[in-house]
């Protein structure tokens, strides 16, 4: 999903809460989730065109997915639909909880109300709109910029997807997409090829039911909160736009609820948006309830009894790594690449630099994924800061290659911001003393960077998953040769490939992590096409009163939250 | 007069089609699209669906002619037309006479491709006024500072009084709105509760970013009012109204102020069309829904239709207060004539 | 000279002053520098300007440490002192997180390098942003400016259509775009190329290059327009026509009669100016394209520093201060200035 970089968005959320008696009184609630200078408020709430994670956190409202992936556990469970899945693995039948009706705010009314069909019978989420909702974002008039997310998995998808709309006969392509309407409440779906990943797959955003109705009436301003039409735990009440607008989501009593998606209990949740640094202002002012924690106020936090007891510290959802272009010297030897990943002290990062309880990364994928590798599983595996060896590497290149090191001219690329700064001219240093090499330090915006990173020698680099499975990281990464054009560092490996690809379809969690352990190996130490840097963490503060989950999926799920006395 | 007036729109339409063509040629020349914004590069094919869908496949030169011409051509439309994020328009008369639904509409500032839920007009309706407001506040909160100061310590010429107001205006100017934000946020909205650190539309929040904002102005009107008070005070006019036998008080508010305030004139226009856009840093800090913030990350997500929109926006405005300046100049010293 | 004589004529005080001081002392020059001599505050600032730029010449003797010396373990230490100048900074020892370290005079920023080494080699960056800009803009815009009041008519229009064209560009979006412009296109120069040299170039400047090259392109109409306006006001007046009358040149006009006229204006708008180049820099590096680390600069510690205000104020304040030292010394050094160059202010004391 969307990337660290909108590590920065700010919610708030006015909660109403009852009080003895039955009378209730608005008290509001302020939850802050990333937001960075790279955009100005949530882009959009449409199924089909959302990337980013702000986003995708209001959508997981409106549009509750098929699947539904625990945000504490990350692990998928029966969302709007219970389903079976053939011997085969290639046919997925959903059961869709019947009569959720579409549900509209009315703000003369002041209330959520049923969207009514012609003849005024209540409109309910039917099997065809999940349908509809899928075909939308496969559709390539639609142009949504996650259609490559969903476009491998369903049978019939990539025709569809990738067609040419000009020349190809596209009423019959959508056709052959592997979705059938059996009924009112039951969709069936064949997937491309059997996996172990595909339940995560419908747990995303990109799946979900969309209006037709009013999709088609009101094109693109069907989001509008007066235009659109929902069907989750809560509705779209307001959405002022821009820097410091804000957007409300109100509980829909009509929704009925269920283990994993229950009824809202809290009434109303605005999100603000503002930088973490004024939520953190507003939290103290005591006008927001829940404030992203800017990582440069940790340690004041931390030295403040009420800031502390408001404090939450978990694992966040990106990796933080250098990538090495491996078509230029001296990255063009694996053992340059080793020596330099070796010699980035990663402890001395994580205490010194970035100091908001981030963990230092040998490996790549997060730990808090499924059949990801963990440490206390694989001690020995990644990459470990090892200032000797580093140096026996470099000098062993150097004496080999006959490269005089005076002449080496090595630039990192990153993308502006204070935080990739900081690191860049730490592991400058860093490289200095141990290899004796000073790397130039070369800083553009971010499209910019973007375009131009596989120009440089290395560049910083952040991954954040889109769904919590390691297949997120080792293929989607872009580091299997599938997705070549798109990495960066060019690099490639058969048997990386090899295992991804296998991991990719076997059975057990354990076999899968092991695969991963082993690619991983490979990744990060023997070809060190990259260097992990560290784990991010989500840190918020929380005001008192408030009983919550945290959740480690980049989007919180409101409905299970609640205000208490 | 009025021929003057003509001359210079016949001006600002010049000058608005060179200011697009350099910004459109620009734009396209730093590397980088509006399609590129996840650290996964985005497939080819997805780009290419985006680049369809939003022309930016053509031609350079159809590009550019199809975006002043949705701009510049109006249409006649009927109850066929669909309101799209590509078909919006900032100017729409219900024309009843022609049928129903049949409307003028002019102005199609194109879609943001960033957001892709909104257009350009919408970003103008919904966060121009907020910008506007922020300006005017911060205008008036500047010319309050500095005007006062400038005079005071120009007719206490080298005193305390000087010294002092002249002091409490640089003091403005030299403190950068990063450090001066948090600090009033910290002082007035967490210690003393007196106003909200952010947030807009109510005296409440409006207060702090529009000191902020226009504090740092102040002292180029208290300098520049001192100046050119200083410089009027020994204009042979002025001793001649002292000849008469005028009090001092009527020397310096019959004949002295007006005269002194053109070069103050001069700033006022550029510096409200500052205000108005150049405001990223206040915006951000204290959380105003204003134009500052989209002006600024449109660049960097190269969101091509709302830079050419805001800096159209801005070229406006700013040959616009220009062109005023002219004309108050005319108005405050009638030795100076157009024609 | 029309205007000399009408002063004589009006003030007998400066008439005694200059019987004091014969011939030699009434050239325009020395006359002014005499008179910001007896202005305490004008010269306090400009003394301060002299400590900085000595400051910037010999910052290798002064830093105690090089600005990009890192020690991590040190980062965010600051000594005893600080401590009590800011009170919200509680020490360990006292149940707060500020770790002591008496080693940094001012503090160690969060790479714990030395605050004050940085600081005064950031005083290099700040004074050629502070003199570039206006360099530029004195030499562009009072040239335009100057024959565009002057000259009026069909000149006039074209420059100020042309100055309306640049002035027409948000300054900072311009800058933005010609930075990652001019940043890009160097980004990997064949080598021995032209952008080769420029890109070598820009990394001996610490990437300040372009950073001069955006503020010098955006800096110069503002003072155009001002010159401009003040010609407009001063053509009129009846020392020129008398001066036109005797017969000087048009050039004799614009720099001996009408330049030393609106001089005051101009330098206080410059000066005044000043402050704005610099704290464009600091936002260019507020948002990532102002000078390349780890080439410090004012405004990129305050940036920096500001992000973590509320637990180390000092990393913000301590440049903060330094920016705004300077800042009134070139304020109170051009108030000074007006008034000592202003002509019909002679002899007045």
């Amino acid at each position: 999903m969307k990337t660290a970089r909108f590590a920065l968005l700010i919610l708030a959320l006015a909660l109403a809460l009852s009080v003895a008696g039955g009378i209730f009184a608005q008290e509001p609630v302020i939850l802050t989730t990333g937001r960075q200078m790279g955009s100005s408020d949530i882009p959009t709430v449409d199924p089909a065109l959302a990337e980013d994670v702000p986003s995708v956190q209001i959508i997981a409202e409106l549009f509750p997915e098929l699947v539904r992936i625990n945000e504490e556990s990350a692990l998928p469970e029966a969302g709007m639909a219970t389903h079976t899945v053939s011997d085969d693995g290639l046919v997925y039948t959903f059961s869709i909880t019947p009569e959720v009706p579409w549900v509209r705010y009315n703000a003369d009314a002041g209330a959520v109300e049923v969207i009514t069909d012609e003849s005024g019978n209540p409109r309910y989420v039917t099997a065809a709109d999940y349908a509809y909702g899928m075909l939308r974002t496969l559709d390539p008039n639609t142009a949504g910029p996650y259609q490559y997310v969903l476009l491998p998995w369903i049978a019939g998808g990539p025709e569809f997807g990738s067609a040419d709309p000009a020349t190809a006969d596209m009423e019959a392509l959508r056709a052959a997409v592997g979705l059938n309407v059996v009924d009112d409440y039951t969709l069936e779906i064949t997937v491309v090829q059997p996996s172990a990943v595909t339940q995560m797959i419908f747990g995303l955003w990109i799946t979900a039911a969309q209006p037709q109705f009013a999709i088609d009436e009101y094109t693109d301003f069907w989001i509008d909160p007066e235009n659109i039409a929902t069907y989750g735990p809560f509705a779209l009440k307001e959405w002022q736009r821009g820097d410091g607008g804000s957007l409300t989501l109100i509980k829909n009593p009509f929704f009925p609820g269920s283990n994993a998606i229950p009824a809202a209990q809290i009434d109303e949740v605005v999100f603000r948006f503002l930088d973490e640094e004024a939520q953190l202002t507003e939290f103290e002012a005591g006008t927001l309830d829940i404030a992203e924690a800017p990582d440069g106020a940790t340690e004041r936090i931390l030295a403040d009894a009420d800031l502390t007891a408001a404090y939450f510290s978990g694992p966040g959802t990106c990796t933080y790594y250098y990538g090495f272009n491996v078509e230029m010297p001296p990255f063009d030897d694996a053992r340059a690449r080793r020596a330099f990943s070796m010699a980035i002290d990663r402890e001395a990062i994580t205490t010194n630099v970035v100091t908001a309880g981030q963990q230092p990364a040998p490996f790549f994928a997060l730990p808090s994924l499924a059949a990801a590798p963990t440490g206390e599983a694989f001690p020995d595996l990644g990459i470990h800061s090892d200032a000797a060896a580093a140096q026996a590497l470099w000098q062993e290149y150097l004496t080999d290659t006959g490269v005089d090191p005076a002449s080496l001219q090595i630039t990192l690329l990153h993308n502006e911001s204070s935080l990739h700064s900081s690191i860049a001219q730490a592991v400058q240093q860093m490289w200095a003393d141990t290899l004796g090499v000073t790397i130039q330090i070369a800083t553009s915006d971010f499209a910019t960077y973007l375009d131009t990173r596989g120009d440089y020698n290395l560049y910083r680099a952040a991954w954040c998953f889109d769904y919590p499975d390691s297949h997120n990281y080792y293929y989607d990464a872009s580091f299997h040769s599938d997705l070549l054009a798109e990495n960066d560092t060019h690099w490639s490996n058969a048997e990386f490939d090899a295992l991804v690809d296998q991991a990719f379809v076997a059975g057990t969690v354990e076999e899968r992590t092991a695969l991963y352990a082993q690619a991983d190996n490979i990744l990060v130490n023997i070809d060190a096409a990259i260097a992990p840097v560290y784990f991010y963490v989500t840190n918020d503060l929380t005001a008192p009163g408030i009983t919550r989950t945290h959740s480690l999926i980049t989007r919180e799920y409101y409905e299970k939250w609640s205000v208490g006395q | 007069m009025a021929a003057f007036i003509i001359r210079r729109f016949i001006w600002m339409i010049v000058v608005l089609f060179f200011v697009s063509v350099i910004t459109f040629t620009l734009l396209r020349l730093v590397p980088g699209g509006p399609f590129n914004n996840t650290e996964r590069g985005v497939p080819e094919q997805v780009r290419r669906n985006m680049e369809i869908k939003y022309g930016l496949d053509r031609p350079f030169i159809e590009q550019y002619l199809r975006y002043v011409g949705d701009i510049l051509i109006p249409h006649i439309t009927d109850d066929t037309w669909r309101r799209s994020i590509t078909d919006d328009y900032l100017i729409n008369v219900e024309l009843p006479i022609l049928g129903e639904d049949v409307a003028f509409r002019w102005m199609n500032f194109g879609p943001s491709l960033r957001t892709r839920s909104r257009t350009v007009n919408m970003i103008f309706e919904e966060n121009l006024p907020v910008s506007f407001q922020l300006g005017l506040a911060a205008m008036a909160v500047a010319m309050s500072i500095g005007i006062p100061s400038g005079i005071i310590a120009a007719l206490r010429r080298n005193t305390v009084a000087d010294y002092a107001s002249m002091g409490v205006a640089i003091i403005g100017v030299s403190i950068p709105v990063i450090i001066m934000g948090p600090i009033l946020q910290y002082a007035f909205a967490v210690n003393w509760n007196i106003f909200l650190p952010t947030g807009w539309g109510t005296l409440q929040t409006m207060v702090l970013p529009s000191f902020a904002l226009g504090f740092a102005q102040s002292a180029l009107l208290a300098r520049l009012t001192r100046a050119s008070l200083l410089q009027v005070m020994n204009e042979d006019y002025i001793r001649t109204a002292r000849a008469k036998g005028l009090s001092e008080r009527m020397v310096i508010l019959a004949h002295a102020l007006k005269n002194s305030l053109i070069p103050v004139v001069t700033v006022l226009g550029p510096l409200f069309a500052a205000l108005l856009t150049g405001t990223f840093v206040t915006e951000t800090i204290f959380g105003v829904p204003g134009m500052g913030r989209y002006f600024v990350t449109s660049v960097t997500n190269r969101d091509y239709p709302v830079v050419m929109g805001t800096i159209l926006l801005y070229a406006f405005f700013l040959v616009l207060a220009n062109t005023i300046v002219d004309l108050m100049y005319a108005w405050l010293d009638p030795r100076i004539r157009y024609n | 000279m029309a205007v000399a004589d009408k002063r004589q004529e009006s003030n007998p005080g400066a008439e005694i002053a200059k019987i004091k001081t014969p011939v030699k002392g009434t050239s325009l020059w020395s006359d002014a520098w005499r008179r910001l001599r007896r202005n305490k505050l004008a010269l306090l600032g400009g003394v301060i300007i002299l400590l900085a730029i000595l400051v910037a010449l010999f910052a290798d003797v002064l830093a105690p440490r090089p600005f990009s010396q890192q020690i991590l373990a040190d980062h965010d230490t600051v000594p005893e002192w600080v401590t009590v100048l800011f009170p919200s900074m509680v020490p360990v020892e006292d149940g707060g997180f500020i770790v002591i370290n008496n080693n940094y005079t001012l503090g160690a920023d969060n790479l714990g390098r030395d605050l004050l080494s940085r600081i005064i080699y950031g005083t290099r960056v700040s004074l050629l942003v502070a003199f570039v800009g206006p360099l530029v803009a004195l030499l562009f815009g009072t040239t335009v400016g100057l024959v565009s009041g002057y000259m009026g008519g069909l000149i006039d229009n074209l420059l100020m259509r042309f100055v309306d064209i640049m002035y027409a560009f948000p300054t900072l979006l311009f800058v933005i775009l010609l930075l990652a412009f001019f940043r890009s296109s160097v980004a990997q120069p064949e080598p021995g190329s032209f952008s080769a040299a420029i890109a070598n170039l820009d990394r001996a400047s610490g990437g300040m290059l372009f950073v001069f090259a955006g503020i010098g392109l955006t800096s110069w109409m503002n003072l155009a327009r001002l010159v401009r306006g003040q010609i407009l006001s001063v053509r009129e007046k009846e020392y020129i026509e008398a001066a036109r009358s005797v017969g000087v040149g048009t050039r004799g006009i614009m720099f001996r009669h009408m330049l030393p006229n609106i001089l005051g204006p101009i330098i206080v708008a410059e000066t005044l100016t000043i402050p704005t180049y610099i704290s464009y820099e600091a936002f260019l590096s507020f948002i990532g394209l102002g000078v390349q680390q780890p080439t410090p600069s004012w405004g990129s510690m305050i940036a920096e520093g500001a992000r973590s205000i509320s637990s180390y104020p000092n990393q913000a304040i301590f440049p903060a201060v330094a920016l705004f030292l300077v800042m009134f010394a070139f304020n109170f050094l051009g108030d000074g200035l007006r008034d000592a160059l202003d002509p019909r202010m002679r002899g007045i004391d």
